[in-house]
């Protein structure tokens, strides 16, 4: 298989009153094409913003000190805004934690859909609007014309998460980003919601880096693994392996703490 | 909606009737009569002289009584003749309206247009060059008393440069000028009053706007948008303006009653015959029936402003609009 995503000893730092602290250190990690990889962790071990500094999607605080993260055999830490967001919504798309709250109130559901189309693709406003509607028909939404015309705050979480995925999907990324997607919603939606999201990989083929802290998703979902702690990554292997023989203390603890429960 | 407006409606007649009354009782409570002028410029005046006079003005009858003459008259909208020459209430607001509303209508324009555009252009980079002198302007211009200023202008732009006339609407000869020179008299006439009526809230505003972008800006929705891959220009315009102006609205719509109300001062300033010195001569003479006029439509625009407040919220905010 070959690499679409390669982040070389990755090390990011945060400015907290006039002071730098690091949150990620030189983490290295490859996403192969079309592989689910899971990057697990509990809260603030890095996760996120491994996840966000892909595309240089940091908080104004956070500075990358050092590192390379290479996609299509281009050093997207050296790339210009201009061709970052070429890649952002088009090859490499993300699915946040809280959907509704990552979606605008104030634009319908139909609009904020059609944006990236119309970005990337270069689509006229009927076009966009025609292949928006495909989209909600793609990720299940019932009454498609009504929902297109939807405001976020009239959809219910899953809903409104079902939205963020088409829109991710609108121009058929090669690498989806899914920061916690299904934490803020209760274990049936997240059922729907991962089920759907294998299925949409069965037909397109793009890799999934999926970003969270329930192992027990990890363990049913992900091909491969990497355990991040303290802003390392301490452990990374096939899921299997990781769950049969985890080598870190840390791993030992996360495996641990599922099956107590 | 239409439900909703006429509910607005029916229930602002009650307040209304209740503004409008307690300004009555508190006005004609107040010390000083409308008489005591032409009896103090007199100080021979008899008793029966001084009946006279405020049967004339229909001052003899008891409070209620009054109150319900005026009230049956404003229903009509006449609201009486000016105790100070005769003429009627309306005919006076209707003479000095039109100046007054020109200049409140320009400066609230000016006010929000460019409020929100430096506000956008601040909120755009934040501690920019132009983000701090914008940031050091507004705080000088809030600072600086709105006649001080005036006068300021007034002797640097009309005395030193004579750029532009001190005072009044229009020059002497402006009969005789031609229809083009006529509007360019009176810009040059009213430019400086407009724009001393603009800059404190124009400062407001554009802090304001700055503030509630810079807010919107740390939404999730706003890194979502950017991890779509559309430009930090397109989410700032199309995404965080949106919601920052929201707020913006209510205050544009508690700004109406703002409309009919004149600066005493810059009146007097720029010597402009507007409605703010009207009001003010009224409440000096105790000039009753002008008082009420004024506090009446100023009752009801209020009324009206906040209305259509609530009304512009809704229709700009979905979560309003569509309420489950």
């Amino acid at each position: 298989m070959n690499k679409l995503l390669q982040i070389k000893n990755l090390s990011i730092s945060f400015k907290n009153n006039e002071k730098f602290v690091n949150a990620v250190n030189g983490v290295n990690l490859d996403v192969f094409e079309g592989e689910i990889l899971a990057l697990a962790g509990e809260s603030a071990s890095g996760k996120t913003l491994t996840a966000l500094s892909i595309t240089r999607l940091l908080p104004y605080n956070a500075v990358i000190n050092s590192g390379e993260i290479i996609f299509n055999q281009r050093n997207l830490l050296n790339s210009s805004e201009g061709e970052l967001e070429d890649i952002r919504g088009k090859e490499i798309s993300y699915i946040f934690q809280e959907a509704q709250a990552s979606l605008n109130p104030v634009l319908s559901i139909g609009r904020q859909i059609m944006e990236p189309i119309i970005v990337h693709q270069k689509k006229t406003e009927s076009q966009a609007r025609a292949m928006a509607v495909d989209l909600l028909k793609m990720v299940k939404l019932p009454y498609l014309i009504e929902t297109f015309k939807c405001y976020p705050h009239q959809l219910s979480g899953g809903m409104n998460q079902r939205v963020m995925i088409a829109m991710a999907l609108a121009s058929r990324a090669k690498l989806l980003i899914a920061d916690e997607p299904t934490t803020a919603l209760d274990v049936t939606i997240e059922k729907e919601i991962i089920k759907m999201l294998l299925e949409l990989r069965e037909e397109f083929g793009f890799a999934i880096l999926f970003i969270t802290h329930n192992l027990h998703l990890v363990e049913k979902f992900a091909g491969r693994v990497a355990i991040m702690f303290q802003g390392r990554i301490v452990e990374i292997g096939r899921t299997s392996e990781i769950f049969s023989n985890p080598q870190h203390e840390h791993t030992k603890a996360l495996i641990e703490s599922i099956i107590k429960i | 909606m239409i439900t909703y407006i006429l509910k607005r409606l029916m229930g602002m007649i009650p307040l209304l009737l209740g503004i409008i009354t307690i300004s009555f009782i508190v006005i004609h409570l107040a010390p000083g009569k409308p008489t005591a002028l032409q009896e103090a410029m007199n100080p021979k005046v008899t008793l029966q002289a001084r009946q006279q006079l405020e049967k004339l003005y229909g001052l003899d009858k008891p409070l209620h009584t009054q109150y319900g003459q005026w009230l049956k008259m404003s229903l009509r909208f006449d609201f009486g003749r000016s105790f100070i020459d005769g003429r009627k209430v309306m005919e006076k607001i209707r003479e000095r309206l039109p100046l007054t509303l020109f200049i409140n209508i320009a400066s609230l324009f000016i006010i929000f247009t460019f409020g929100i555009l430096i506000g956008l252009k601040s909120a755009s980079k934040p501690g920019s060059f132009f983000d701090t002198s914008a940031a050091v302007l507004t705080f000088i211009c809030f600072a600086a008393p709105g006649f001080w200023l005036a006068l300021l202008l007034k002797d640097l732009l009309g005395i030193r440069l004579h750029l532009l006339p001190v005072s009044g609407v229009n020059s002497l000869d402006f009969e005789y000028f031609s229809f083009g020179a006529k509007i360019l008299d009176i810009a040059k006439h009213l430019a400086l009053p407009i724009f001393i009526s603009s800059v404190s809230g124009l400062a407001a505003i554009s802090r304001y706007t700055r503030q509630n972008i810079l807010e919107v800006l740390k939404q999730p929705f706003i890194r979502a948008a950017r991890a779509k891959g559309l430009s930090p220009n397109f989410v700032l315009i199309k995404h965080a303006l949106p919601n920052a102006l929201l707020p913006i609205i209510t205050i544009l719509g508690l700004s109406i009653p703002g409309l009919l109300g004149g600066s005493v001062i810059f009146e007097s300033i720029f010597a402009l015959p507007g409605i703010g010195r009207l009001f003010y001569e009224a409440v000096m003479a105790r000039d009753y029936p002008m008082i009420m006029a004024e506090l009446s439509i100023g009752a009801v625009l209020t009324l009206l402003g906040n209305m259509a407040a609530d009304i512009g919220y809704a229709l700009a905010d979905p979560r309003i609009r569509y309420r489950k």
